[in-house]
């Protein structure tokens, strides 16, 4: 049996949920294959440096899981963007609103009471714009073909990934500010650039 | 000395203009292109930097930097952009488009402060 993990109320939750076993049909990633370590590496090190520098918040990495079977939007506030060109599928930053609210507070250098839900969204949308920003400036440098479209905010916990995306998804969970947060990937790689673990 | 902010997050402009302010500036806000220049419009010649994003609703910010270059009236005030596109070749066009500066996010407030001082020559205590 699989693990989903769901990040809600400051707590993590956890449900038992089966686990397909083996390859989805069309040649997309394969359970127990890796997505590509670069693409992981600057996403997980665009948030660091973002949350560092604008938000003065220091994250650090915890565990990494496979998702599979329909993956769902992790936390409470999800900021996503669409990927295209050799890897596709989405990026997404999940965490809850305790954190969401606290991280628009940093950035707005105001207290957590006095923010509004719109000044939360607000913060938080400014998060995800400047790690996708700056993820992509990064892929740039890299001379990587990917393209990151301009990202969009969810707000319920579990909701499915926005098509298109395979049936498996992997999520690396942060600490922050005494709070978790999750990078969830859910990419289509080409057959060819499949590396086995 | 005088500010423009154009940012479409008013969290972010609101510490912008915040930090901008205890150091002695004063400062004009907009959320998007289209209102900077209206913001223009009214205050003139008395703004003597803008500080201008570029993701933004209704009018981008390079689409305003291009309107602002091409206005004989403003086209003398220095604009600083500050976005999360660091693409290098978007910092190329923004620079031959005529912006003054760029400066990529995230980045604190303090260096936004030192960037804008640096284009306008600014030292303490020497400001209208």
């Amino acid at each position: 049996m699989g693990k989903i993990i769901h990040i809600a109320n400051g707590e993590i939750a956890e449900q038992m949920l089966d686990q397909r076993v083996g390859s989805a049909s069309d040649g997309t990633i394969f359970p127990e294959c890796r997505i590509q370590e670069d693409l992981l590496q600057v996403f997980a090190s665009a948030a660091e440096e973002v949350l560092a520098i604008s938000y003065g918040a220091i994250a650090s990495r915890r565990e990494s899981y496979w998702i599979a079977h329909n993956p769902r939007m992790m936390g409470e506030v999800t900021g996503w963007m669409r990927l295209g060109g050799s890897v596709r599928g989405v990026a997404a930053i999940s965490l809850n609103w305790d954190l969401a609210r606290t991280l628009a507070a940093c950035l707005a250098c105001m207290s957590p009471d006095e923010l509004e839900e719109i000044d939360i969204l607000d913060g938080i949308g400014e998060l995800v714009n400047q790690i996708s920003g700056r993820a992509r400036t990064l892929l740039s440098e890299q001379g990587s073909d990917l393209t990151i479209d301009l990202p969009e905010l969810r707000t319920e916990v579990g909701q499915g990934m926005p098509p298109p995306t395979p049936d498996t998804c992997y999520a690396v969970v942060f600490e922050c500010l005494g709070h978790r947060f999750a990078l969830q990937f859910c990419v289509e790689v080409k057959q060819a650039q499949l590396r086995p673990v | 000395m005088k500010i423009l902010f154009v940012e479409d997050s008013a969290l972010l402009r609101r510490s912008m203009v915040k930090v901008a302010e205890e150091r002695g500036f004063k400062t004009v806000e907009a959320e998007n292109g289209a209102e900077a220049l209206a913001r223009l419009r009214k205050h003139g010649t008395s703004i003597d930097v803008i500080v201008m994003d570029w993701n933004m609703p209704v009018m981008d910010g390079f689409a305003a930097l291009k309107k602002v270059r091409s206005n004989s009236d403003y086209d003398k005030i220095p604009v600083l952009m500050a976005t999360s596109d660091g693409v290098q070749e978007d910092v190329v066009m923004a620079i031959r488009a005529g912006a003054a500066g760029y400066l990529v996010k995230p980045f604190t407030l303090d260096a936004l402060v030192g960037k804008i001082s640096e284009i306008l020559g600014y030292r303490p205590g020497k400001h209208r």
